[in-house]
C-alpha cells in the first residue's frame, strides 16, 4: 500500500523515475496478493475477494485521477511516464473499477473459479498501463502478449459453457495471428533501422523508408499495423471480436470492450506519434482505410444481430473505426479527440453492459426478446439502459455525440471528407440497432409470467453514476478536455 | 572458394530443410507428422544459428522448442481424437489465403536480405556469448524480463484453470 | 565457417549412415517374410488387436507437460543469469535484485498451482 500511495506522485517533470514508483509494480502486486490470497487465505477473505479488488481498483483509481503528474521515464527510457500513458492508465483503471464492480453483483460468471476471475483483470491492467508506457519494441511485444494470453483466459473461463470456450479457441487462433505478424514486423523494422528503441526509431525511419531498405520497411510497418488492427479489432481484422464479446462472461465483455479497445489505441498512438513519427504521412491513408472498413463492416453487421452482446461487438467494430477517424487525422485535435471519444464510449458502453450483466439471469437471456417490457416491469432501468444505447448513437447533448463531433471535425479539417460521409452512413444505420432494444423495452409487453427483477442499490448507484457521467461529459466537457489538453501538450 | 563453398552448401541445405518441414507442417495429413514436422524445421533452423554462431540460442532453440514445446503438440494430438482431423482435405482456398499471406512476406524478406548479400559472412561471436547476454538481459532488458516474469506467471493460472480436471463445479471431470 | 564444424559433419554423416546401411543390408541379404492370413492371427488364446491406433491420453498429462515447459522456459532464464552474475554484480546489484523479482513471480505461480491442486497427480 505505501507503495501504491507513492507511485508517480513523486515523479517531477524530466527526471529518472525510481523504479519502484511505477504504479504497474503496485497493481502486480495487489494482483498476485488477490490471487495467492484467494487461494491460500482464510474462506472470509475468498468470498469477499470481488468487493476487495473493487475497493484497491477505486483507491487506485482516486490516486491515479488526483495525484499523477507527468514527466520522468524509468528503466533507461524503456518506460515511459507521459502525459499519453497517464490518460490511458487512468482509463484502464477505469475500465477494472467498473468489471470488478460488475463482478461483485452479476450472477453470470465462473462460479468454481472465483478467485482467478477477479485477480486476472490486475494482470491484464498492469499489461496494458506497460503498453501504454513502453518505450522499446520488446516491451510492447511482452506486455501485449501477457494482455492477450490473460483476455484468453479470461474468456474462456466458464469451461462449462460451449460460447465461452468456442469465444477462447477462436480468441486465440487469431490472436496467435496477430502475434506473428507483430513479431515479423518487428523483426523486419529492427533489421532496417539496426533498433528496437521507439526514440531512436524515430529518428532512422524515415531515411530508411526513402533508402535502399524501404520495401522491408513498408513490409515491417504493414505487419505491425495489422496487429494492432487486431487488438482494436479494425476491419478487416475483426472476426474474433462478435464470438468474444457474446461468449465472455459479462463483465469481461466489458472490461475487453473498454479497457482492452483503449489499450489497442495507446499502443497506436504511441506508434504513431513516437517511432512512426516521421512516416505518419504514410500511414495515415491507410488508417483511414481501416476506419472506412470498420464503420461500414461493424455497423452493417450490428444490424442483423438479436443478442445485445454480439450487437455489442459489432458495434465496438463501427467504434474502433470512428476512432481511427481521429487517428487518420493526425492533429493535436484528433487525437484529443480520441481520447473523449474513448472515455465517452467506455461510459456508454458500461451502463448498457453493466445494466445487461446485473440483469442477465433474471431476464432469462441476453436476446433483445429478452428485454421486452423492461419500461413496465423497472421503468428507471430501462430509461438508464435507453441513455446508454442514445449515447452510443451518438444522440445529443451526450458524450457520445460530442465525441463523434469532435471526431468527424478533426478529420474533416485533416481533409478526409470522403471518410466523414461513410462514417455518416454508419451513424445512420446505427440508429437503426441501437434503437431497436428500445422498442423491445417500450413498446413490447412483458413476459405474463416474468419474475420481479431485483437489482441491489450499490448496483443501481454504479450503473446511475455512469449515466451521470455520459452525461456531464456530453454537457460540460470543459474541465475534462482541458485535463486531455494539457497531458497531451507535449506530444 | 573452398570455405565459402562450404558455407554456401550447409547454408542452403539447412534452409531447404527447414523450409521443406515447415511446408510438411501444413501439407501433412496426420497431425502427428505435422508435429514431427514442426519439431524437424526448429532443428534445421537450430543449425542456421549455429552457422550464424548463436549457439546459445541454438541450444535454447533445440531444448526448448524441439524439445519441450513439440512434446506438448503431440500430447495434444494425442488428446484428440485425430480419425476427423486426418480425414480432412484442406481446399484450394485455403492454398490461395495461404499464398496470399506468406507470398508478400516470403517477398519483403527476400528485399530485406538483398541489400546485404554483398556482405561477408557471419559477425563473429562474442567470445563469452551467454555472459553477454544475460548482462543484456538482467541490466537493460530488465523490464521486458519481468513482464516475461508476468506472462509466465499468468500463463500457469490458466494452463492450472483450463485444463485440470474435476474441478469443484466442474461437470465434465472424470473422477 | 571455419573448420571447426568438420568433425561435427563427419559425425552426421555416419549418424545418418548407420542406420540406412542396417536397412540396405536387411534389404539385400534378409529374406523375405512368408506371410499367410493364418500366421497373421494372434497366437491361440491371444487377444484379438482391435482397435484405435492411438490411443487417448489423459488430460493430466496435459496439465504437466504444459507446466514443465512454463518452468522449463522459466529456467532457460536463469543459465545466463547464473553465468553473467559474478561479473555483473561486481559493477552494480540490477542484476540481483532482478532475478529476486523474477524468482519471486515464479514462486507465486508456483504457491499457486500447488494450492489449486495441480501438483497433485491423483486428484
Amino acid at each position: 500500500m505505501i507503495v501504491g500511495l507513492s507511485c508517480g506522485m513523486l515523479a517531477s517533470s524530466g527526471c529518472t523515475m525510481p523504479w519502484w514508483q511505477i504504479p504497474e509494480l503496485c497493481w502486480l502486486l495487489l494482483g498476485t496478493v488477490l490471487l495467492l490470497g484467494g487461494c491460500w487465505g482464510p474462506e472470509t477473505l475468498r468470498s469477499r475477494v470481488a468487493g476487495v479488488s473493487a475497493a484497491l481498483f477505486g483507491l487506485m483509481l482516486v490516486l491515479a485521477l488526483f495525484f499523477w503528474a507527468p514527466g520522468g521515464e524509468a528503466f533507461g527510457g524503456f518506460y515511459r511516464w507521459d502525459g499519453l500513458s497517464i490518460l490511458f492508465k487512468r482509463l484502464f483503471l477505469f475500465g477494472g473499477f467498473i468489471a470488478s464492480w460488475m463482478m461483485l453483483r452479476s450472477p453470470d460468471g465462473p462460479v468454481a473459479h472465483r478467485v482467478e476471475y477477479v485477480a486476472l483483470p490486475w494482470f491484464a491492467v498492469v499489461a496494458m498501463g506497460l503498453m501504454a508506457s513502453a518505450g522499446d519494441f520488446a516491451v510492447l511485444f511482452v506486455s501485449l502478449e501477457t494482455l492477450t494470453i490473460t483476455s484468453y483466459i479470461l474468456v474462456s473461463m466458464e469451461r462449462d459453457r460451449g460460447t465461452s470456450l468456442e469465444a477462447g479457441v477462436k480468441y486465440l487462433v487469431m490472436g496467435g495471428l496477430s502475434a506473428a505478424f507483430l513479431v515479423y514486423g518487428i523483426a523486419l523494422l529492427y533489421g532496417s533501422c539496426g533498433t528496437l528503441r521507439f526514440d531512436e526509431m524515430a529518428g532512422r525511419l524515415p531515411g530508411a523508408l526513402a533508402g535502399d531498405m524501404g520495401p522491408v520497411v513498408r513490409a515491417g510497418l504493414l505487419c505491425v499495423m495489422v496487429a494492432v488492427g487486431f487488438k482494436v479489432a479494425a476491419a478487416p481484422f475483426q472476426w474474433w471480436a462478435p464470438d468474444v464479446y457474446q461468449g465472455a462472461p459479462v463483465p469481461i465483455t466489458g472490461f475487453l470492450a473498454v479497457a482492452s479497445k483503449a489499450a489497442g489505441f495507446a499502443v497506436l498512438l504511441r506508434l504513431l506519434w513516437g517511432p512512426f513519427g516521421g512516416v505518419r504521412d504514410t500511414l495515415a491513408p491507410m488508417v483511414a482505410w481501416l476506419a472506412a472498413a470498420s464503420i461500414l463492416v461493424g455497423n452493417l453487421g450490428a444490424l442483423s444481430q438479436r443478442n445485445l452482446k454480439r450487437l455489442m461487438g459489432y458495434s465496438g467494430i463501427g467504434h474502433a473505426g470512428y476512432l481511427l477517424m481521429g487517428v487518420a487525422a493526425g492533429s493535436a485535435a484528433g487525437v484529443e479527440a480520441v481520447v473523449y471519444y474513448l472515455a465517452g464510449y467506455a461510459v456508454a458502453a458500461l451502463v448498457v453492459l453493466g445494466l445487461l450483466g446485473g440483469l442477465v439471469d433474471r431476464l432469462g437471456g441476453a436476446e433483445m426478446r429478452h428485454l421486452n417490457g423492461l419500461a413496465k416491469r423497472e421503468p428507471g432501468l430501462a430509461w438508464l439502459m435507453l441513455v446508454g444505447l442514445a449515447s452510443l448513437a451518438g444522440l445529443p447533448p451526450l458524450a457520445g455525440f460530442l465525441g463523434k463531433w469532435m471526431v468527424f471535425a478533426a478529420a474533416f479539417q485533416a481533409g478526409l471528407a470522403w471518410l466523414v460521409i461513410v462514417a455518416g452512413v454508419g451513424v445512420v444505420a446505427s440508429l437503426y440497432y441501437y434503437l431497436a432494444p428500445v422498442r423491445n423495452m417500450f413498446f413490447e409487453s412483458p413476459p405474463p409470467d416474468a419474475p420481479p427483477l431485483e437489482l441491489d442499490l450499490p448496483f443501481r448507484t454504479c450503473v446511475s453514476i455512469l449515466m451521470g457521467l455520459a452525461i456531464i461529459l456530453g454537457i460540460a466537457p470543459g474541465p475534462f478536455m482541458a485535463t486531455i489538453g494539457r497531458l497531451l501538450a507535449g506530444l | 572458394m573452398g570455405e565459402t563453398f562450404l558455407e554456401w552448401a550447409v547454408f542452403w541445405t539447412l534452409a531447404a530443410g527447414a523450409v521443406a518441414s515447415a511446408l510438411m507442417v501444413v501439407a501433412g495429413r496426420s497431425p502427428v507428422t505435422c508435429a514431427l514436422s514442426l519439431a524437424c524445421s526448429m532443428i534445421f533452423g537450430a543449425g542456421l544459428m549455429v552457422q550464424m554462431r548463436a549457439y546459445f540460442i541454438a541450444a535454447i532453440q533445440v531444448l526448448v522448442y524441439a524439445g519441450a514445446v513439440i512434446v506438448l503438440f503431440l500430447f495434444i494430438v494425442m488428446l484428440m481424437d485425430l480419425k476427423a482431423e486426418a480425414m480432412r482435405r484442406r481446399g484450394g482456398v485455403a492454398l490461395l489465403a495461404g499464398l496470399a499471406v506468406c507470398g508478400p512476406l516470403a517477398l519483403a524478406g527476400w528485399r530485406a536480405m538483398a541489400p546485404l548479400s554483398g556482405g561477408g559472412g557471419p559477425p563473429p561471436a562474442p567470445p563469452d556469448e551467454v555472459q553477454h547476454i544475460g548482462r543484456l538481459l538482467f541490466t537493460d532488458y530488465v523490464l521486458p524480463l519481468e513482464i516475461t516474469g508476468v506472462l509466465l506467471l499468468v500463463a500457469m493460472v490458466g494452463a492450472v484453470l483450463l485444463c485440470r480436471p474435476g474441478g469443484a463445479g466442474d461437470q465434465e471431470g472424470r473422477p | 565457417m571455419s573448420n571447426e564444424f568438420v568433425p561435427f559433419l563427419i559425425q552426421m554423416v555416419f549418424a545418418a549412415a548407420v542406420p540406412l546401411g542396417a536397412f540396405a543390408v536387411a534389404l539385400l541379404l534378409g529374406q523375405r517374410a512368408r506371410t499367410s492370413a493364418a500366421k497373421d492371427t494372434p497366437y491361440e488364446c491371444g487377444m484379438e488387436p482391435r482397435g484405435t491406433s492411438s490411443p487417448r491420453f489423459s488430460v493430466k498429462f496435459y496439465l504437466v507437460a504444459m507446466l514443465f515447459i512454463i518452468f522449463d522456459i522459466e529456467v532457460v532464464f536463469f543459465y545466463p543469469w547464473a553465468v553473467a552474475f559474478r561479473d555483473a554484480a561486481g559493477q552494480s546489484w540490477t542484476i540481483f535484485w532482478a532475478m529476486l523479482f523474477f524468482t519471486g513471480l515464479v514462486v507465486a505461480g508456483l504457491a499457486y498451482e500447488w494450492k489449486k491442486g495441480g501438483l497433485d497427480w491423483s486428484r
